[in-house]
């Protein structure tokens, strides 16, 4: 049974992930999202309501329906590769059309082009990695966000007060989420635990 | 160990009925499209009040039931949609504005003529009598697998209201294989209610708004002869 004296325990670390946004915008020459670009990104998470049972002085507590919550996404902006222009075909590629013309203006976003635009995110922890034996960094969770489509974009803040980079706040919204955990540092392969 | 709400142990578990832990079955709506459904109701059941004046003067009131009483209507709400598939009927596409306009102008209910013959009309009339209308009461969990067995030999159970929810039944056939709410009583379902020869009162199609994000949604009535409540055997 190991326990924090045996060197081979490694935690998860909150630096050692990778959100992988294989975006489709239907234009070619426009890349997903660069992993280094993301600086940070919340973990799935869900709530269940909860009702209650009153009785005399007591409350019993019985859970009700499921609701995963929004993650939030922070990313930066360099020129090269253009964020703020990739994010923006997404927008285009979920239906937006410019409303210069009443044809344009009757376009609205479905699920299916919203979702398909940003084609099932996946947040991946990784490991260390082995530099004896010149092992890869390997996957040791992933959540996949199923039917994830962007809710809110906000293309940062400028000032002259500071020397910060901008960034990009996402807000992404998803149906459910899927995990995929449970690792086997021998095999070095996970197992679907939520599937 | 008697029931209390603080119990989780298998022998005295409680759990209440929720809202949202119901199915709404219909031949010509598919069941995730039922967003909310009214169980039947009673809105009066008659009575009568006797006065009675005993030897001794005094006054005695007694309430007695008469032999009648009115059947509340059922209230349905339904999300309208589309998709991109060819269906094979009316019935089984998504967009329910069409259906419901297609039965009841199918039935008659139109400002020209259908060119339907008079035996065709109400040969269609009869089947808006709707041969099936349910509402399943789900548990949140399987029954126990002792009596899950028993359940299905006591009922000969077929859960056909999975196969309809899975896509294994389409809903035109739905009349040929259940023609009792018996076949309902699946592993998951509580109870069943069954509505008597339900017939269609009121189809609202919604509104569009440019104010809101809201979905359409289609508020049908029914009315009914009667209605039976049904318990899974455990």
């Amino acid at each position: 049974m190991p326990f924090w004296n045996d060197a081979s325990v490694e935690p998860k670390r909150d630096f050692r992930w990778l959100l992988y946004m294989p975006t489709l915008t239907g234009d070619a020459n426009s890349p997903a999202i660069e992993t280094y670009t993301i600086q940070d990104v919340q973990k799935p998470s869900y709530t269940i309501a909860e009702k209650t049972v009153p009785f005399m002085i007591h409350t019993f507590k019985y859970p009700g329906r499921i609701t995963w919550n929004p993650v939030t996404v922070n990313l930066l902006d360099p020129v090269n590769p253009d964020n703020a222009g990739t994010l923006t075909k997404v927008l285009m590629a979920s239906g937006y059309k410019t409303p210069d013309n009443q044809n344009n203006a009757e376009f609205s976003f479905s699920k299916a082009s919203s979702v398909n635009a940003l084609n099932n995110p996946r947040i991946v922890q990784v490991d260390a990695g082995d530099p004896l034996t010149g092992r890869n960094p390997r996957e040791i969770e992933e959540w996949t966000l199923i039917n994830a489509w962007v809710k809110d974009v906000k293309f940062g803040n400028l000032k002259y007060g500071g020397e910060d980079l901008v960034k990009i706040a996402l807000t992404l919204t998803y149906d459910y989420a899927l995990y995929r955990g449970d690792y086997n540092p021998v095999s070095g392969e996970m197992k679907e635990v939520l599937k | 160990m008697s029931h209390f709400w603080s119990s989780t142990r298998s022998e005295s578990y409680i759990e209440p009925k929720f809202q949202f832990q119901a199915i709404g079955l219909t031949d010509f709506v598919q069941p995730f499209l039922i967003q909310s459904m009214t169980k039947p109701s009673f809105s009066t059941i008659s009575s009568e009040t006797v006065k009675k004046i005993l030897k001794n003067g005094t006054i005695r009131t007694e309430n007695h039931y008469k032999n009648d009483y009115t059947l509340n209507t059922i209230q349905m709400k339904i999300i309208d949609a589309y998709d991109q598939q060819v269906v094979d009927n009316l019935l089984n596409t998504l967009n329910k504005s069409q259906t419901i306009f297609d039965m009841l102008t199918a039935g008659g209910w139109t400002l020209t003529s259908n060119e339907r013959s008079k035996g065709a009309l109400a040969q269609t009339k009869g089947l808006l009598r709707l041969p099936n209308m349910q509402i399943l009461e789900l548990m949140p969990h399987a029954k126990g697998e002792s009596k899950r067995i028993a359940n299905a030999v006591a009922s000969a159970v077929t859960d056909i209201a999975g196969d309809i929810m899975n896509g294994g039944i389409s809903l035109g056939s739905l009349a040929e294989t259940a023609s009792t709410a018996v076949n309902y009583l699946g592993d998951n379902v509580a109870g069943v209610w069954t509505m008597d020869s339900p017939i269609i009162t009121s189809a609202n199609f919604g509104s569009f708004s440019y104010a809101n994000s809201n979905f359409t949604e289609i508020a049908l009535q029914f009315k009914y002869n009667n209605f039976k409540y049904e318990k899974s055997l455990f």
